[in-house]
């Protein structure tokens, strides 16, 4: 061993040294990938070594405090003693990084999966655990994916102290994080959460929409905010967002300003609000759709004969005898489909001439 | 002599400077790829799909499997393309004139009767005999075509006609999706609020030796063949360290034809499937790109890492060879056919970037590596090697190959894991030491006889694989 630290390898670092220069950088080449191959071999023995050990002693750990945690619920009040006993033992758990982590992760899946009395419970464990002092500190963290679990778990669990710091994420530069923030608003605070739409800078995008609207149909016995604002809002999304939840609510009284948002600027405003004309079966709107078809997209000519299908009577045959030979199928399918229902015999005879 | 000599110093140059190249944009791409899949992994992992799947505005999607003598599996294909989780969506098969007793099958055991349906006749398709649909209400998402034999584009094309949804999901019908599938390629259509996203790919997992029951995926285990395993891991470099690279930058040209979803209009739009070549996947790709860009469209074509199709990859050599010479046919026949792209400034990055980088390190590079060789073997016959360069060169080039299917495994093991048993990621280390002398060799010659068969006229067979059926393995 001596002997290649002093002659051998000195010899080579010197034999290196005479090589062409092109031969020197393809040697260390060489040797860099030689390293990185060693290197990753390692890393890849030690993470699938330290994902089997985790992957069993969660398991454990798991099944463990599954147990504590189902008999916990189950308890009744006679059983007052064990109670507490469980409860100091928890508390004692808790302290341990990995037990806290399994712990309330399972009091957050078990409160998730029940309801009732037994969900409240485990609502109830989760203060007394004082393990919402973590899921706050989680909320606060720096890194956004960790903010998010905390965001989560500070929802699931009703903390509702957390309006201020929710509200400040609203318009966050990460598009997860004020996705998360949104829905928080309304699973927390349900109609009243929504005035974040008030404020929003960035535009909600459909899969968002999706999820809050989701979320909004989960409300009881609220009366339902007035929407005229949200449908007057600088912001686009924010106005489509609006049109959705006055179809989600019946909110036909909101005809007017829906008529007017025909004529918005945005393509995509324009196209929701013909959708909700159409759907409401708005015959006032009539009009103007059929003023504005010709000028619009195909795209948009294509919600609009929708919509005019929906609102279709036997005055508007004319309307829909001219777009049968729209080189749109689309659109000249529902002009068909439309004339078919308003007056079979009429288009036998139009189509044989 | 002195013509020679600058022959040999501009050869050598240019191989020096091409496998340089080569090197660090594989390395530049493996880079993007690792960081964006993670990214995405962990983005994905507070994703919620509960509400897509019941709500009154998601978007419709049509699923079009083209089937063609697939009577052996026909059957469990389409009850497993039926029974995905998603709200608004049906599966149109179109039996593109199947021999076999694929249509009398689905009948059959379906319950179909004829239907009147207006089709859009704005692509031309081969003729179509009849449209089926279930007399019982539990299929009612099932619509079956049968049609003339045209050819898998052709037999889309069909589909798309037929189809009036959003979105349409094309597949292999013999593919298997995981359940939530359509959730997660409909997912950045709907996430995007700059840019149109056109279509999305998907990573394409190989299948052979899993324990698949009823059309579901139970269990993954590693291939036993060495040609299957070859596959796995050229897949999960193709797909963990390349194809999220492109989607990163916005230069993806090609989506598995096994599966994509589309925007249904700009899909038409564009023209539809091109039913002249047999690199379909790759030239609809490249078209709808290209209407986009003449349209002045901002638009992205996203990918997702997931691991949500699953697919019998060949398990011989021939049928490997003859998918493989389909592959360098298909790309030959896109680049040419939009050769106008090829460093064109009106095309962006798409005729900057992703369509000379295509070019060069798809289309020729089996080219130069084999003129390489053959230099290789002149400068041998000539006695004019210096083996020490020559050594360093392909000891270079060996570890190199290993470190990126190092990577590729790495990635893979930090995100999906698809391989956790014991003795997996060792089989597939064995794969990665012996590949550049075996596997590589067999591909470069694959595709220099797609090269071959292309300038020979041998243009329009597809090469048929006979499948064993997944749930039998």
């Amino acid at each position: 061993m001596q002997d290649f630290f002093e002659t051998i390898l000195p010899n080579l670092f010197s034999a290196f040294l005479t090589l062409p220069l092109l031969i020197q950088i393809i040697w260390v080449i060489i040797l860099l990938e030689i390293i990185m191959i060693i290197a990753s071999l390692i890393y890849l023995t030690l993470i699938r070594k330290r994902y089997q050990q985790k992957n069993q002693e969660q398991k454990a750990l798991t099944e463990k405090y599954q147990e504590i945690l189902i008999n916990y619920i189950y308890l009744t009040e006679d059983e007052a003693d064990e109670k507490i006993n469980t409860k100091k033992l928890l508390k004692k758990a808790i302290k341990n990084n990995s037990d806290r982590q399994i712990i309330k992760g399972l009091i957050l899946t078990l409160h998730n999966d029940l309801s009732g009395e037994l969900a409240d419970f485990l609502e109830a464990l989760y203060y007394d655990l004082d393990l919402v002092k973590y899921s706050l500190k989680k909320m606060n963290s720096s890194v956004w994916y960790i903010k998010i679990k905390g965001i989560r778990e500070v929802t699931q669990m009703k903390v509702k102290d957390v309006y201020t710091e929710t509200l400040k994420l609203i318009n966050h530069k990460n598009q997860l994080l004020r996705s998360e923030a949104q829905l928080t608003m309304v699973k927390l605070y349900q109609f009243e959460g929504l005035k974040f739409l008030d404020t929003l800078e960035f535009p909600i995008t459909e899969w968002q929409q999706i999820q809050l609207i989701e979320e909004i149909q989960s409300i009881r016995n609220q009366e339902v905010p007035d929407l005229t604002n949200w449908l007057h809002s600088k912001n686009d999304s924010v106005i489509c967002f609006a049109l959705k939840l006055v179809r989600l609510f019946n909110q036909i009284q909101l005809k007017d300003d829906m008529i007017k948002l025909v004529l918005h600027p945005s393509e995509k405003v324009r196209r929701t609000s013909i959708s909700v004309l159409g759907y409401f079966k708005i015959l006032e709107a009539k009009t103007v759709l059929k003023q504005i078809f010709k000028k619009s997209s195909p795209e948009t000519q294509l919600y609009i004969i929708q919509a005019l299908s929906q609102l279709s009577e036997k005055k508007d045959i004319p309307f829909f005898e001219k777009q049968i030979n729209h080189p749109d199928f689309d659109i000249n399918q529902i002009a068909y489909n439309t004339l078919k229902d308003l007056k079979p015999f009429l288009l036998t005879v139009n189509l044989n001439k | 002599m002195i013509s020679t000599v600058y022959t040999f110093l501009f050869l050598y140059y240019f191989f020096l400077i091409f496998s340089a190249i080569v090197i660090a944009s594989y390395i530049i791409l493996g880079v993007i790829s690792t960081f964006e899949t993670i990214s995405y992994f962990r983005k994905n992992s507070f994703v919620s799909y509960k509400s897509i799947l019941s709500s009154p505005f998601s978007p419709s999607i049509s699923i079009l499997a083209p089937c063609y003598n697939e009577g052996l599996n026909i059957v469990e294909n389409v009850r497993s393309l039926m029974s995905l989780h998603y709200v608004n969506y049906q599966v149109v098969i179109i039996n593109d004139g199947s021999k076999d007793d694929s249509i009398e099958k689905l009948i059959k055991v379906y319950n179909l009767e004829t239907v009147k349906y207006p089709i859009n006749p704005r692509i031309e398709t081969k003729q179509i005999r009849g449209i089926y649909k279930s007399k019982n209400p539990v299929f009612e998402k099932l619509i079956v075509i049968d049609k003339e034999n045209g050819g898998k584009a052709d037999a889309l094309n069909a589909g798309l006609n037929f189809s009036n949804s959003d979105f349409v999901a094309c597949i292999d019908v013999d593919c298997m999706l995981t359940e939530d599938a359509l959730q997660k390629m409909l997912k950045p259509f709907l996430e995007r609020t700059d840019k149109k996203v056109i279509a999305t790919g998907g990573v394409i997992r190989i299948a052979n030796n899993c324990r698949i029951e009823n059309g579901k995926l139970m269990e993954v285990n590693m291939p036993k063949k060495l040609i299957e395993r070859y596959q796995i891991l050229e897949y999960l470099r193709s797909f963990l360290l390349g194809r999220m690279a492109w989607s990163r930058l916005n230069g993806l040209l090609i989506i598995s034809g096994a599966f994509g979803m589309f925007d249904r209009r700009v899909m038409i739009d564009a023209g539809g499937y091109d039913t002249k070549t047999v690199g379909e996947d790759m030239e609809i790709i490249v078209r709808m790109r290209k209407f986009m860009e003449d349209n002045k469209r901002k638009y992205k074509i996203a990918y997702i890492p997931d691991p949500l199709c699953w697919t019998e990859a060949p398990d011989n050599f021939k049928t490997l060879q003859l998918q493989r010479n389909r592959w360098a046919r298909g790309t030959i026949e896109t680049l040419r056919k939009h050769r106008k792209l090829f460093m064109n400034p009106k095309y962006g990055y798409l005729g900057m970037i992703s369509y000379p980088y295509w070019l060069v390190y798809e289309r020729l590079a089996p080219i130069v590596e084999v003129i390489g060789l053959l230099f290789l073997g002149y400068l041998y016959y000539i006695d004019a090697i210096n083996w020490i360069i020559a050594l360093s060169f392909i000891v270079v080039a060996y570890l190199f190959s290993i470190s990126f299917s190092m990577a590729a495994i790495l990635s893979e093991e930090l995100t999906y894991r698809q391989y956790p048993k014991k003795g997996d990621a060792f089989k597939l280390l064995v794969v990665a030491l012996i590949e550049p002398f075996t596997f590589h060799l067999f591909t470069l010659y694959a595709a220099l006889r797609g090269n071959l068969d292309y300038y020979t006229n041998k243009r329009s067979k597809w090469g048929e694989m006979v499948r064993k059926g997944m749930g039998s393995s």
